[in-house]
């Protein structure tokens, strides 16, 4: 049996999502046509997102692929980390973790180059959301500092 | 009042020291934007929207407005200097840019790239004035049905025009409704798909998944590709930067005639920038008598494309102050820069307050003069980012985006939806789905329920009532043909080998 493509499985997972939604979408209220209900919108777009999501499974690309290097992969968990992390432990440690490694994925090798990026780039920025912006950051434990 | 009051009045409001710093510092920051390639106006501006919350409501437009015109600018230099286009609207320039600037013509080419963009914004201005104003007037009289109509048809002729095929685009603006229906229902006030989460109520915050899908989407690919590095680039003298005479009479046409053809293409919903260009430099070198020169260094072919999508930035706002409708996703961020500020873009915003859509537009006036005025000495200052090394930009990018993605609710919330719809924007592009469709669906999205639902309400259920009315039958009329004919052009094009 031919393996299926990535093509495919992304039209697929799409699918799968307005299938849920359109199952969640089903239990409000659909109304009558003169007082249409909050369900009615969802279904129409569950039942335009089926139809148009099978259009994409039988149209897949197989050539496309997606390449995933580790750096990415990397990347996508240090954003993960960075938002569990945030209210916890403050904007300025998680920022000084995320921007060290994001140098080092970069390809900096130089540890003074990261130290000093690590420590200023988040530094400034939570200057010039907090002080510049007025904007809320977490303090997290640094709060006895600020 | 008579129009020259309202018109000095806004003048008078973008003369203001803050509004003026907000202009001056929107165009530059565009113009930065512009250079970088990755970064594009859309995420910079959805960043910067955190930025705005304690400036007044038409300092933070002018600001916002001011990074998207001023991305136009600096996407040019680039293509011209590096053959390596900031933005896909400055693609074009490169084809005959670079190859100009190979000849050592790069001054030339950016004198009259810069000059082409200065004329198209006030011809794009004037139009948008005029045009903005009349409709205004015209769309006092739309109900819920009209509305409904326009955003349909908008949403329909976006499917065609969108970058890969109309079924995916199709698929990812009705995924974009279905993100828009999350939260209070605004007629009924029933909390939907909201899973208890009082956060959620509110509905998915626009600016953090446009900077998801414009900005993480964006780093996660820089990631997983090779960096380019850009070539050396020569410094330019001063002098250097005119045109002769020649080249200035090749180019005043293709000006004019670019800033028509982006004009007229910005009011299209979709990519309009990108087609533009391409639209306009297919017509120089038609109308060229040195055809031959087109791609090896022909100045029409900077001066038109870089003309036409400097036009189409001022005709997409056409829709969005007239009538409160966003068909690009700059115009989207624009829309959230508005709501955020409490400001509800539409006919009344022309009528009820005449001197913030003046203000606006002649605040663009300005800061289309002061790039002219800039930009040129500023050069080699633009170009010189690109020498920066990559782990300098990025990682200051990356901690604005997370940071930007937090402060955009002062919750988690908003940095989880960036970072889901980030990822998620990444892992389908290969297989060609571009996001724009999916951030004008969840704007558009709840635009149109809640006009379908009211218009329903209104013909007690009748649905050929709705069909019936003057303004949608046309609308969905030629939204027919130009969907028929886009699918026949598909088929046509698959069935030649």
């Amino acid at each position: 049996m031919r393996k299926p493509s990535q093509g495919s499985v992304a039209a697929l997972l799409i699918g799968v999502a307005t299938l849920t939604y359109l199952g969640i979408g089903l239990g409000y209220r659909l109304g009558t046509p003169a007082r249409p209900g909050s369900g009615f919108f969802p279904l129409v777009l569950g039942l335009a997102g089926l139809g148009l999501a099978a259009m994409c499974l039988l149209r897949a690309d197989r050539a496309s692929r997606l390449a995933a290097r580790p750096k990415a992969v990397v990347f996508v968990l240090a954003v993960i980390v960075f938002a569990a992390l945030i209210e916890p432990a403050g904007f300025i440690p998680v920022g000084i973790g995320f921007t060290a490694l994001m140098v080092r994925l970069l390809g900096s090798r130089n540890p003074w180059q990261i130290a000093v990026m690590a420590v200023v780039v988040p530094v400034a920025m939570y200057a010039l959301f907090v002080e510049g912006f007025g904007v809320v950051l977490p303090k997290g434990i640094l709060g006895w500092i600020f | 009042m008579d129009i020259l009051s309202t018109v000095a009045n806004g003048f008078s409001a973008a003369g203001s020291a803050q509004n003026l710093i907000a202009a001056l510092v929107g165009a530059f920051l565009g113009t930065v934007v512009g250079v970088l390639p990755g970064l594009g106006p859309t995420a910079a501006m959805s960043l910067l929207l955190p930025a705005t919350f304690g400036l007044e409501p038409i300092t933070a437009i002018i600001l916002l407005a001011g990074i998207w015109y001023g991305s136009q600018y600096g996407g040019s230099t680039t293509s011209i200097l590096l053959n390596m286009p900031g933005e896909a609207t400055s693609v074009v320039t490169a084809f005959d840019g670079y190859r100009m600037a190979l000849k050592g013509r790069a001054g030339a080419a950016l004198f009259v790239s810069a000059v082409g963009s200065f004329l198209a914004g006030l011809i794009g201005l004037v139009g948008l004035a005029i045009a903005a104003s009349a409709l205004s007037r015209f769309a006092l009289a739309f109900g819920p049905s009209e509305y409904f109509a326009i955003a349909v048809f908008g949403m329909l002729v976006l499917f065609n025009v969108s970058e890969g095929s109309a079924y995916k685009a199709a698929l990812l603006a009705v995924l974009g409704m279905m993100l828009g229906t999350i939260g209070l229902d605004s007629v009924s006030g029933t909390a939907r798909f909201t899973f208890g989460n009082m956060h959620l109520r509110d509905g998915i915050d626009l600016a953090a998944v446009i900077m998801g899908v414009y900005g993480i989407a964006e780093l996660i690919e820089q990631l997983s590709g090779e960096a380019a590095q850009p070539a050396a680039v020569k410094s330019i003298r001063f002098r250097d930067l005119y045109p002769t005479r020649t080249e200035l009479g090749r180019s005043i046409g293709p000006m004019f005639r670019g800033s028509v053809v982006g004009f007229v293409l910005g009011l299209v919903p979709g990519p309009a920038g990108v087609i533009s260009t391409f639209v306009s430099y297919r017509l120089e070198r038609r109308l060229s008598r040195r055809p031959e020169e087109f791609g090896h260094g022909a100045i029409e072919g900077v001066a038109g494309p870089e003309a036409a999508n400097n036009a189409v930035t001022s005709a997409s706002m056409i829709p969005l102050l007239s009538l409160g409708l966003p068909f690009s996703a700059p115009a989207a961020v624009l829309l959230a820069g508005f709501m955020v500020h409490g400001v509800a873009p539409g006919p009344g915003l022309i009528q009820n307050n005449p001197d913030f859509f003046w203000g606006l537009i002649a605040s663009m006036v300005i800061g289309n003069v002061a790039l002219l005025i800039l930009n040129l000495p500023l050069v080699g200052a633009f170009v010189s980012i690109l020498r920066l090394p990559r782990h300098y930009i990025l990682s200051v990018v990356g901690l604005l985006l997370l940071g930007g993605a937090y402060a955009a609710s002062s919750s988690t919330m908003t940095l989880w939806i960036a970072i889901v719809s980030g990822v998620a924007a990444w892992a389908v592009r290969p297989f060609g789905f571009d996001p724009a469709p999916l951030v004008l669906g969840l704007v558009v999205g709840p635009i149109i329920e809640r006009s379908l639902r009211q218009s329903l309400a209104l013909s007690g259920g009748d649905v050929s009532a709705l069909v019936l009315q003057p303004l949608f039958g046309t609308l969905m009329l030629i939204a027919i043909v130009i969907v028929v004919v886009g699918v026949l052009r598909g088929a046509r094009c698959r069935s030649t080998p």
